[in-house]
């Protein structure tokens, strides 16, 4: 077969299977997305809150399928992707959006690597090729380096002799290559060290690279100050900080409105006892979804057991009690010392899963602490005697 | 006692670096090395730096609980391995082990120097160093010998004093190993092959810092940490690729890898050595790219240094977590040092660092070369910024934002697909100046091959693009590599030699170039298994009661029921699912998913149960049990998993190959070019 042949054969051959992949993924009819593959896509495109960094589609935890499932039924329910995502970011701020936004800050993310693309293939073609041979004399910064030249032309040679024997190269061009290497060796065979002697060519090359350095070593500088500045804590006089936090606590926040403490906390975001206080004051007054939203704030920057103790109730009380269960028990772990909390594990026990003998423990251990305020005693007591009776 | 042995063992091993990185860096400016004068403390290094680690090793096994970290992370409960894998399994520990191996490494490299060999005197004084900065942080902040002088009242240590000579007040238990750990032993095995690989680029750093320094930036220390670059590599390759296991068995949310800033951060060294392997052969075979080298090898260590600062201070949860130990801000000061003092002396040094122009033409495997260096370098660009741009619009901004998989999976996906493209293509590319039919004739059968892979999947009824270009790209390398093997391999065997015989005789005369080749198999093994494994898996949750059957794919799973037993160091709930093909008769497997719960830890542990097969993994996961009697778990269909798996370990053993090549044996090439 000729070479021309195999050559046409190939070009058949790769033409009729490149048209049958294309053709085979062709979309036959207009693609319909499922109401289950579009709950499923937004799922993913959505971080599971309290969960270790997954998105609710792969969440494998028990608050993950509750998500999966009400994203289930907001698909059902008509609503748009844009309404679904706002609704989740409503709740657990931007924190949600895996996928980052088009604008603002991710236009950062977005745009950098394709800047980076850019410059570097317009690197790439800017190298510059070898025109014909080295000139002779060419400074060499050591006898390293000029050692090194040396050696590497010896080897362009040979290797330049077995790529010609093996065909790879075109016979005009090796035998241009072949000049200049030979011009090249016979150049650096003359060479002396001359370090303080330069030429044009290189000095161009070493601008280049000077700037180079330059740019990188004070983009490196720039950087590593801003963060290490930046990421410092703040000083212990800036109203409330992290730095004062157990200071905050004594303070009187008696006079303060709801609407100070939501302006302080989003001045200071980090600032847990804050949004302790303020989460609280909403779950007493029963507005579960504001409190929610300062709790799940807290959670997202420490397990604070308070915290997970409220939530764990308020999603009992949404109806998720295996998920409340959940976090009161880790709320329990970290600390015993909290009241509320075995409160809620004893009544979550036995609301929740009908576990009248589980619920027994935890009011035991509540009836046991002396400083307990009456009325609560009392309450514990009632509850236990039925807890006693249903066991 | 055992505390100010311990700690005695940290500082010796201190003042050692101390004094072989000042030994070694006034050898190397004075020229006059002498080899025993840097064995001595590299020794002493290295002996101290063992039985720092030892002596924790036996402060746990032997349940020392006055010692704060035996108290904090085992137990008497704990099982003998995972005791042992305690030593390494928290931040004080991990330092140890990083130390000792750090001594292992500047132990091996102090061992070769020769008289007057001014550059690896001058590596020597930087790796003191760099032990001087860990066994520093062991004396310091992270003293893992801190005795405990407050006890919680039920297990565990509250408060601690670094002084040795404290009194001691021991709790009468400890607070046990973290679950995780105890899950699976491949967690306590995955993350020291990960610092092998992390410390092992400590040596090719230290190279090119004293070869800057002292103006020797010929190709010589490129040479010297060729071996070490690669063993690092390997190891790193093989850190990462069992950590996605772990992930994937043990771990039930049905993936292997989910862009964790964790997992990043052993992903990006990876990426930038990964580069720096391939620009070092372009230096080595051909005088280019002097100063790219040097810019890598720096970014390699600097981000090991970034990795560790990630993973070991809590700046993940949030950016002011890491302040809670002085052991996040040590890091990030002593990753500015690396940075600003790597590169500020690069910069110094720039009149030394720029090769002259030997390209002849980026038609040519150097221009190869060049892109995938590119692709590689933007690839771990796009990855480090998607990992601490969070962080840093946190530091900044103060609002905490997540980027997740849509956006790295967006810009993964072509990237790879480039790589796979240059993977093809480029090693059979010649040197130079290609002819363009030469490299025609050299990759058509591969095209074919690939795009015949590609329509088979296509008729196979796949509808998923990525996962056809998935297949006709590896179908592609996998064939260019193996044709241009076999075509070698006949040529050899002409000479009289046998088909094995040849065969081996191939690769030995070229073990760097077939060793790569080797890897490129298994990448693109692994690019196929990962395209199938998201791009035409199946996922279903379902509910079942007991004696219900469902056909979830090719499958029919049944709920036998639940079970719960107590083992070793663990109590098991799960239930018993029957694997059957899809006619629901043909029993396949019992599988077990389960929630596994430890003492002293109140989190269940989910962990799956995958069936492996040819064709497809089928993988389940518990996700709850209700008291109606009823369970619901997640199935999972995964194509093609084991490529994935195979290919990881193909990919490290052709690291290994390579590394079998000393320095390249001119005649052998030779010889076999005129076989050829």
């Amino acid at each position: 077969m000729s070479r021309r042949t195999s050559n046409y054969l190939y070009m058949g051959a790769i033409v009729a299977l490149l048209a049958v992949v294309v053709i085979g993924l062709i979309p036959r009819e207009a693609a319909v997305e499922t109401d289950a593959e579009r709950a499923h896509r937004i799922a993913s495109g959505l971080r599971c809150p309290f969960c270790s960094g997954e998105s609710i589609a792969e969440a494998p935890s028990g608050i993950g399928s509750d998500l999966r499932a009400l994203i289930a039924e907001q698909v059902a329910g008509g609503m748009s992707d844009d309404e679904i995502f706002d609704y989740y970011v409503s709740v657990y701020t931007e924190r949600v959006l895996l996928s980052p936004p088009l604008l603002g800050w991710g236009l950062i993310l977005w745009l950098l690597p394709v800047l980076l693309l850019v410059a570097g293939i317009l690197a790439v073609l800017g190298r510059r090729v070898r025109a014909g041979p080295l000139p002779s004399g060419a400074v060499l910064a050591s006898r390293d380096a000029l050692e090194d030249a040396r050696e590497a032309v010896a080897m362009d040679l040979a290797d330049l002799d077995m790529q010609e024997a093996a065909g790879e190269l075109d016979p005009a061009t090796g035998a241009q290559l072949r000049a200049a290497y030979e011009a090249e060796r016979d150049a650096l065979a003359a060479t002396v060290i001359e370090p303080a002697a330069d030429d044009g060519g290189r000095n161009r090359s070493r601008g280049r690279t000077v700037a180079g350095a330059v740019v990188l070593f004070g983009g490196a500088l720039l950087l590593t100050v801003l963060v290490v500045v930046t990421v410092r804590d703040r000083a212990p006089g800036d109203l409330i900080t992290g730095g004062i936090a157990s200071d905050a606590q004594q303070l009187d926040f008696s006079t303060i409105s709801n609407e100070e403490l939501e302006e302080t906390v989003a001045s200071h975001p980090d600032s847990i006892p804050i949004r302790l206080m303020l989460a609280a004051r909403y779950f007493t007054d029963g507005d579960y979804a504001a409190a929610s939203e300062q709790y799940i704030e807290v959670l997202n920057r420490e397990r604070h057991p308070e915290a997970l103790a409220n939530v764990g109730w308020m999603l009992h009380l949404g109806g998720d009690s295996a998920s409340g269960l959940q976090l009161v028990e880790e709320s329990l772990a970290l600390t015993g010392e909290l009241a509320l909390p075995h409160w809620y594990l004893a009544n979550i026990r036995y609301h929740g899963f009908g576990d009248a003998a589980g619920a027994v423990a935890p009011l035991d251990t509540l009836m046991a602490v002396e400083t307990l305020p009456e009325v609560f005693r009392s309450l514990v007591a009632e509850l236990l005697a039925e807890v006693e009776a249903a066991s | 006692m055992i505390a100010a042995v311990g700690l005695l063992c940290v500082l010796i091993a201190l003042g050692a670096a101390g004094i072989l990185s000042w030994r070694g860096l006034a050898a190397a400016r004075s020229g006059e090395v002498n080899r025993k004068l840097l064995i001595q403390p590299a020794a002493v290094l290295l002996i101290a730096g063992i039985a720092a680690f030892f002596w924790l090793e036996l402060a746990i096994v032997s349940h020392d609980f006055s010692i704060k970290y035996v108290a904090n992370t085992t137990s008497r409960d704990t099982p003998f391995i995972f005791l042992l894998a305690s030593g390494w399994a928290a931040l004080e520990g991990s330092i140890v082990l990083w130390g000792m191996l750090l001594g292992g490494f500047v132990w091996f490299v102090v061992r070769r120097i020769r008289d007057g060999d001014r550059l690896a005197a001058g590596a020597a004084g930087i790796m003191g160093l760099v032990a001087v900065f860990w066994f520093g942080l062991m004396a310091t902040v992270a003293n893992p010998f801190e005795i405990c002088t407050a006890p919680a009242v039920d297990a565990g240590c509250n408060g601690s004093s670094w002084s040795p000579l404290a009194a001691a007040m021991a709790p009468l238990d400890g607070r046990g190993a973290n679950p995780l750990l105890q899950n699976h032993i491949l967690m306590a095995v995955h993350p020291p092959l990960l610092y092998v690989g992390y410390v092992g680029f400590t040596v090719p750093f230290a190279f090119a810092i004293a070869a800057l320094w002292l103006r020797q930036t010929g190709s010589r220390w490129l040479e010297v940490t060729h071996r070490w670059s690669l063993i690092s590599w390997v190891f790193l390759t093989v850190g990462i690729l069992l950590g996605a296991w772990w992930s994937y068995e043990v771990l039930g949310w049905g993936g292997y890898w989910a862009w964790d800033p964790v997992e990043n951060a052993a992903l990006l060294p990876w990426l930038v050595a990964t580069a720096f392997i391939h620009s070092a052969v372009v230096q080595r075979k051909r005088g280019m790219l002097q100063a790219w080298n040097i810019v890598l090898v720096i970014s390699t260590f600097a981000l090991t240094v970034l990795g560790t600062f990630l993973t070991r201070s809590g700046v993940i949860f949030s950016v002011h977590s890491f302040t809670q130990s002085a052991v996040g801000p040590a890091l990030l000061w002593f990753l500015g040092i690396v940075v600003v003092g790597g590169f500020g002396l690069f910069a110094a040094r720039a009149d030394v660092v720029g090769s002259s122009p030997r390209l002849d033409s980026l038609a040519s495997r150097e221009g190869v070369f060049l892109a995938n260096n590119l692709l590689l370098t933007l690839f771990a660009f796009t990855v480090l910024l998607g990992t601490m741009l969070p962080l840093l619009v946190e530091a900044f901004a103060g609002n905490q934002v997540t980027v997740g998989r849509p956006f790295f999976d967006r810009a993964a996906i072509p990237l790879s697909f480039a790589l796979l493209l240059a993977m093809g293509i480029g090693p059979v590319v010649p040197y130079r100046s290609a002819r363009g039919e030469i490299v025609w004739e050299r990759i058509r059968p591969g095209l074919v091959f690939g795009l015949g892979a590609g329509a088979l999947a296509v008729v196979g009824a796949v509808r998923s693009v990525p996962v056809v270009i998935a297949v006709i790209l590896g179908g592609f390398v996998v064939a260019t590599i193996m044709r241009h093997y076999l075509m070698r391999v006949v040529a050899v065997r002409r000479t009289g030699v046998g088909w094995l015989g040849a065969a081996g005789r191939v690769i030995n005369h070229e073990p760097s170039y077939w060793g790569g080749q080797i890897s490129h198999l298994g990448l693109a093994l692994a690019a196929v298994a990962i395209a199938t494994s998201s791009g035409i898996a199946v996922r279903q949750s379902v509910t079942l009661a007991a004696g219900e059957s469902m056909v979830v794919d090719e499958y029919c799973v049944e709920y036998l029921g639940p079970f719960t037993r107590v083992e070793a160091n663990r109590s098991v709930t799960g239930v018993e699912v029957a694997l059957m093909r899809a006619d629901c008769s043909t029993p396949l497997k019992v599988m077990q998913p389960r929630l596994n719960r430890y003492p002293h830890a109140d989190q269940a542990v989910a962990t799956p149960d995958v069936r492996t097969g040819f064709v497809d993994d089928v993988y389940l996961s518990l996700s709850s049990l209700t008291s109606g009697g009823t369970v619901s778990f997640d199935v999972f269909v995964f194509p093609l998993m084991w490529f994935l798996w195979l290919g990881g370990i193909v990919t490290a053993l052709g690291g290994s190959i390579a590394l079998r090549a000393g320095r390249r044996t001119r005649e052998s090439a030779v010889e076999l070019s005129n076989v050829a």
